[in-house]
């Protein structure tokens, strides 16, 4: 069971539906969602930026489509600083696209630690708690 | 007459030995005084008649009694001898009848001057022989008609026909040699054994420049040139030895001038000896400076055949060799000895059979030069122009190895084939662009006839209005470079229609690298250009159907997919909580949302779809643009007032064009929407609604002074479908999507300006093809 868990997800739907079913599993202690990535990022580049990396969520839930800023663009946001990442926290893409285009580029990113399907399924969570 | 101290002595002993007796006789004696021997009284004795008639006739001398008219009355003996007559046939008859006609006058004067003085000698005369011929006769008389004994006048003749015959062939034969000598055209000389000009004609003077008494005396050897002295000693000892022989020698003259003579010299004989040496001389300076001239005219016309680089040979009558240039020696591969004096037919049997051959002896024949080309195979294979003309010895050949120039032409004569009969246009251009040909082609495609292209400029004549500025400038460039180029290019026909050609131009240089032609290949491409037309307008709907479709994946990936996948979870979700759970209820309201927001999404495609669909179809219409943005302000108009919108409209009453109404319509409600929906909270919003023409239609434009955008971040994606930039405010994502596609269907185009913090301007341009 994890401490803490991040859902960034514009769709408020889906971010109730991931919350709800991670919380089915005993996935985490606490869930923090963010409808707006940006919020996230300003709650995590304090962290890295201050070399705090305990205080990072271990397992991030990230969508892809949104607006204003997209689930690359927040990858990209966190690149400079995936060496700190790295053993501090999992970065999943969680999107409900299913273009090949978007699994490829996804492989891009070293420190993303999965591509997940939409919806969250309760096999999924459970390989990622058993991984861990 | 002088007395000849040659009478024989035998005479004058006999008048001397009858002196007593004939005094008269010794009267004569004085005259032969030279022999007068000495007279002795002893001798003085009587001698008979016929001893005086023995001694009288027996004499050459003839000696005959003469009465005063002159006929004989006496004549001894001797006359047979001398004259062939008998005494007997002359007495009684006139010695004058014997006497030559032309002598008989001063006969005549010779016998009365006798018979006034006694004695007279008579001037020779001639006296006509019994056997008809004329005799010299030298003659004396004396008057001794007053002599008892004789009564008459003797007189005594002899016979000197021989003399008088021997001095005339004397002074003859000296007349002779004396004009030979003197009277020679060429100069004629004796040296004496010294080798002393001895005598000279009057030609020594032209010759040397010396008179005849500045010469006489002078050894030879003061006239020679210095280097000729051993030669003309030579020669002169050569005589000496009798030998006559004619040498060449160089004198020098008195002036100082250098003369080539030649001279024959040869000894004078006299009395068996070598007495002096005789020489003509003839000046041959001439001779020898003109036979130098011939020789340096030979060797010049040598130097000067060899010096021709086209071969070049003479035959003579019977077809040998007599002259072989260089040129032809390396021609043929041989050497000239190897040729000359050979028979050319013998040589090359072959060429017996050629058109050569035959021409050769028609130029022998009738001493005319000819021209003929001909293909030979032998000494070696080759085409041949030669020139044959005939010379006084034979025929001269020259000719050139014309084999390439041959096969250039035949080359020209194809490809000169090939650019007149060509379906392409050609054009010959002189450096300066100017048409100097054109083929078939080029008169078939363009219409122009041939004529009146010449001269002209091919862009000048073909360009057009629609002919691309760019394009004809980079053709004026390349045409400069002077590189080979290709182009395409819109010309025009001479009708005005339109021409699409290819062209492809090369230039042509000379060996020394200056510019002369440029040609020009024109490919008629316009059905290719149309063609081409036509697929890029193909290729551009593919490609936007293209950009359609990964749109539509996008949409269905991610816009579709998204309420499927939710629709997916919370069943699963409602399936596992129980139903009591605070969840259960949520979720199960939120699978309706779901299943809601998939339906719009579907019918959002389907509106899109339509939209694209009619924009190709639907019939357009006269739409004045005022008035369309005075409908669509007008369903503002209360929310406008509501927020304190200021709007500046600014559109000509007069433009309209052919459009969709509705389209325009829903574009203009769109972006006022937009501004709306995205102004400043902080300031009142601005509103500029305004067009504008522009060349290929009209520019609407729409500015607010709105909240703006950082274009950095929302340019490349900022007219997708469901993209929203703005979290905290409602939309779809789907306005701006809708505008773009509806500016596109009216074949117009959509650009945006944003500042962040300080409003955003929208430009449509509505095409030309719409007015």
């Amino acid at each position: 069971m994890f401490k803490s868990v991040y859902i960034i997800d514009d769709d408020e739907v889906s971010a109730f539906l991931t919350e709800a079913m991670l919380t089915a599993e005993d996935f985490a202690e606490s869930y923090q969602t963010f409808l707006n990535p940006c919020d996230a990022l300003q709650q995590i580049l304090p962290y890295l930026l201050e070399t705090k990396p305990d205080q990072l969520p271990e397992i991030i839930i990230l969508d892809l489509n949104m607006p204003y800023m997209n689930g690359w663009e927040f990858l990209d946001a966190l690149e400079p600083y995936a060496y700190l990442l790295e053993n501090y926290c999992l970065i999943y893409m969680l999107t409900s696209s299913v273009d090949v285009k978007d699994i490829r580029r996804a492989q891009e990113y070293d420190f993303l630690a999965g591509f997940l399907q939409k919806p969250i399924e309760e096999d999924i969570i459970r390989k990622i708690l058993n991984e861990t | 007459m002088e007395p000849d101290c040659a009478l024989p002595a035998c005479i004058v002993m006999a008048v001397i030995e009858y002196d007593s007796q004939c005094s008269q006789i010794l009267e004569l004696i004085p005259k032969y005084n030279c022999l007068q021997p000495p007279v002795s009284k002893e001798f003085k004795q009587y001698y008979s008649r016929e001893f005086y008639r023995a001694i009288v006739g027996s004499t050459i001398e003839l000696i005959a009694v003469l009465d005063e008219e002159g006929t004989y009355t006496f004549v001894g003996d001797s006359v047979v001898a001398s004259l062939g007559y008998t005494p007997e046939e002359l007495l009684g008859v006139s010695a004058l009848s014997f006497i030559h006609p032309e002598d008989l006058p001063s006969v005549k004067n010779a016998l009365e001057e006798l018979l006034k003085f006694n004695t007279a000698s008579f001037p020779l005369f001639r006296f006509k022989a019994k056997q008809g011929d004329w005799r010299w006769i030298e003659c004396t008389g004396r008057n001794m008609l007053h002599n008892d004994h004789v009564r008459g006048i003797m007189v005594t003749s002899r016979d000197v026909t021989e003399a008088i015959q021997l001095a005339y062939d004397k002074d003859y034969h000296q007349a002779y040699y004396k004009s030979l000598f003197f009277e020679h055209p060429d100069t004629v000389f004796t040296l004496d054994i010294n080798g002393a000009f001895q005598q000279v004609n009057k030609h020594i003077q032209t010759l040397t420049a010396y008179s005849k008494s500045d010469i006489l005396g002078l050894p030879y050897t003061a006239l020679l040139h210095p280097d000729h002295v051993k030669i003309a000693t030579d020669a002169i000892s050569k005589v000496w030895t009798g030998e006559a022989h004619t040498v060449e020698v160089r004198i020098v003259t008195k002036l100082g001038d250098i003369k080539n003579i030649s001279v024959s010299v040869m000894p004078v004989y006299f009395r068996g000896e070598v007495q002096g040496v005789q020489g003509i001389a003839k000046d041959i300076t001439e001779a020898v400076q003109a036979q130098k001239l011939i020789r340096q005219q030979a060797q010049q016309l040598n130097s000067i055949l060899d010096s021709i680089t086209e071969p070049f040979y003479a035959l003579d009558h019977e077809w040998r060799f007599s002259f072989a240039s260089t040129s032809f020696a390396s021609f043929i591969k041989m050497d000239r000895s190897q040729i000359t004096g050979r028979v050319i037919w013998e040589l090359w049997p072959e060429l017996k059979s050629s058109k050569f051959y035959g021409v050769c002896q028609q130029v022998a024949e009738q001493q005319t030069a000819a021209y003929l080309e001909e293909a030979f195979t032998t000494p070696y294979p080759g085409y041949l122009h030669i020139s044959i003309y005939p010379t006084p010895d034979g025929v001269a050949v020259h000719f050139i190895d014309v084999t390439e120039q041959k096969n250039i032409q035949r080359e020209i004569e194809k490809l000169s084939l090939v650019a007149s009969k060509t379906v392409n246009g050609v054009i010959i251009m002189d450096a300066e662009r100017k048409i100097e040909w054109v083929n078939d082609g080029f008169c078939r495609i363009t219409g122009y006839d041939r004529e009146e292209v010449l001269g002209q400029i091919p862009s000048d004549l073909l360009q057009g209005p629609g002919t691309d500025p760019k394009v004809a400038q980079r053709i004026v460039s390349k045409y400069n470079s002077r590189k080979p180029f290709s182009e395409e290019v819109l010309n025009y026909r001479k009708s005005g229609e339109i021409l699409w050609f290819y062209i492809d131009v090369t230039p042509i240089f000379d060996q020394e690298g200056n510019l002369k032609n440029f040609i020009a290949i024109q490919t008629d491409v316009t059905e290719k250009k149309e063609a081409e037309g036509k697929l890029l307008k193909l290729a551009d709907d593919l490609y936007k159907h293209n950009l359609d479709l990964q749109q539509f994946t996008y949409i269905i990936s991610h816009n579709l997919r998204a309420p499927v996948a939710n629709a997916l979870g919370l069943i699963q979700l409602v399936n596992k909580l129980p139903k009591e759970s605070a969840n259960f209820d949520v979720a199960k309201n939120k699978l309706q949302a779901s299943i809601q927001q998939l339906d719009t999404v579907v019918k959002d495609i389907n509106k899109i779809l339509s939209l694209r669909e009619s924009g190709r179809v639907t019939q357009r219409e006269t739409v004045c643009l005022a008035r369309v943005c005075q409908e669509v302000l007008g369903q503002f108009e209360d929310e406008f007032l509501k927020a304190n919108v200021a709007v500046h409209v600014a559109i000509a009453p007069d433009h309209c064009l052919l459009s969709i109404k509705a389209y325009l319509h829903s574009i203009l409600y769109n972006l006022l929407s937009n501004s709306l929906k995205y102004k400043a909270e902080d300031r009142q919003l601005e509103i500029w609604v305004q067009t504008e023409r522009d060349k290929r239609g009209y520019v609407l434009t729409v500015r607010d002074s709105g909240s703006g955008m950082d274009m950095q971040l929302v340019q490349k994606q900022l007219f997708q479908l469901y993209k929203r930039f703005h979290p905290n405010t409602f939309g779809k994502g789907i306005g701006l999507f809708m505008v773009k596609t509806q500016v596109q269907a009216l074949g117009g185009k959509i650009d945006v300006e944003s500042t962040l913090n300080q409003g955003t301007t929208f430009k449509i341009y509505l095409g030309a093809k719409h007015v």
